[in-house]
């Protein structure tokens, strides 16, 4: 089930504890806010294309706007719990869910054109969704209050696939602390 | 404003500008890291230990950027070595110092062929990052 057009800021995903249930995460504003001051448009035509998914996109060629995008995370095929590194707050690195893509393309966005346009997808790469769940945020900023909310999409981007499993981030049996699924 | 920005600025109250692409180092208090890039492209990021990610060009063997990872632990040991003061500006060159050091310690058991890697990643990042720097305001701001 693709995530809704009309609500470019909730994201559907398999729930962790049931693939076969799909939740509703809400995209971090703050996230979102830095990438936008920050003109970081590349990281937002991922955002549309990949993670949200169901977007139009500027069709290569006749340059129409048609509608496009992907999947999104709802079309991820592993999921992580746990990144391994030094923090204060320990706990919260226990909590964060990286859910694994294989999209056969990106998405790039010029901020002159409408949406996002597809591109070469980067080699020898997988996409990961890092996302926490609702019962251990410590905010919920501008959380949505009519739509059931599991969750936030804290950050995304590309990774270096595994040498042993292409469809797998590198280091993926070390740098996290178990495989949900 | 286009149809995807205006989407997603109004989703999360981001101010739009004209401004272009700059080259500037940001801190992502929820996720706790430092992302400096200078190109603006799909990067593939490769974990080098637990403080540190250097991003690679989508296509071409090139470091365009680097995450600073547990950022709030790295800034907690510059404050005291720098004594740092609120309106101040942290080199990300001494930040990746601390990380280095601290990425060593936490890898005492790899090999020599990793450690020298490692080294040298950290070398071609504090190159990459010579010249950057982030607002101590910044990290209050995201507490």
């Amino acid at each position: 089930m693709r995530s809704n057009r009309e609500t470019p800021n909730i994201v559907i995903a398999s729930a962790p504890w049931d693939r076969d249930e799909q939740i509703n995460l809400y995209a971090n504003p703050s996230t979102l806010r830095r990438l936008v001051d920050g003109n970081l448009n590349a990281k937002l035509g991922e955002y549309a294309g990949l993670v949200h998914g169901n977007c139009q996109e500027i069709a290569s060629g006749s340059g129409e706007l048609i509608d496009g995008g992907t999947e999104g995370l709802s079309s991820a095929i592993a999921l992580f719990r746990g990144i391994k590194r030094p923090r204060l707050d320990i706990e919260k690195d226990e909590q964060i869910y990286v859910y694994v893509l294989n999209p056969a393309r990106t998405y790039i966005y010029r901020r002159e054109e409408d949406a996002p346009r597809r591109a070469e997808k980067p080699v020898k790469s997988v996409f990961v969704v890092y996302v926490e769940l609702q019962e251990t945020l410590k905010s919920a900023e501008k959380a949505p209050s009519d739509i059931e909310i599991k969750g936030v999409v804290h950050f995304w981007e590309w990774v270096m696939a595994s040498g042993d499993d292409k469809s797998l981030p590198k280091d993926h049996a070390t740098r996290y602390d178990e495989r949900v699924w | 404003m286009t149809s995807l920005l205006k989407w997603l600025a109004e989703s999360s109250g981001a101010d739009v500008g004209e401004a272009q692409f700059e080259p500037i180092a940001r801190y992502y208090g929820d996720m706790d890291f430092v992302l400096y890039l200078n190109s603006d492209v799909s990067y593939r990021a490769e974990r080098v230990d637990v403080f540190l990610t250097v991003l690679w060009h989508p296509t071409e063997h090139k470091l365009v950027g680097i995450k600073l990872k547990g950022f709030k632990f790295i800034f907690e040991r510059l404050k005291n070595i720098l004594q740092m003061k609120d309106d101040e500006f942290i080199p990300l060159v001494k930040a990746l110092e601390i990380a280095l050091v601290g990425g060593l310690a936490e890898n005492m058991m790899a090999s020599i062929e990793d450690e020298k890697k490692a080294r040298e990643f950290y070398k071609e990042a504090m190159d990459l990052a010579k010249d950057v720097s982030l607002p101590v305001q910044e990290l209050a701001e995201a507490a």
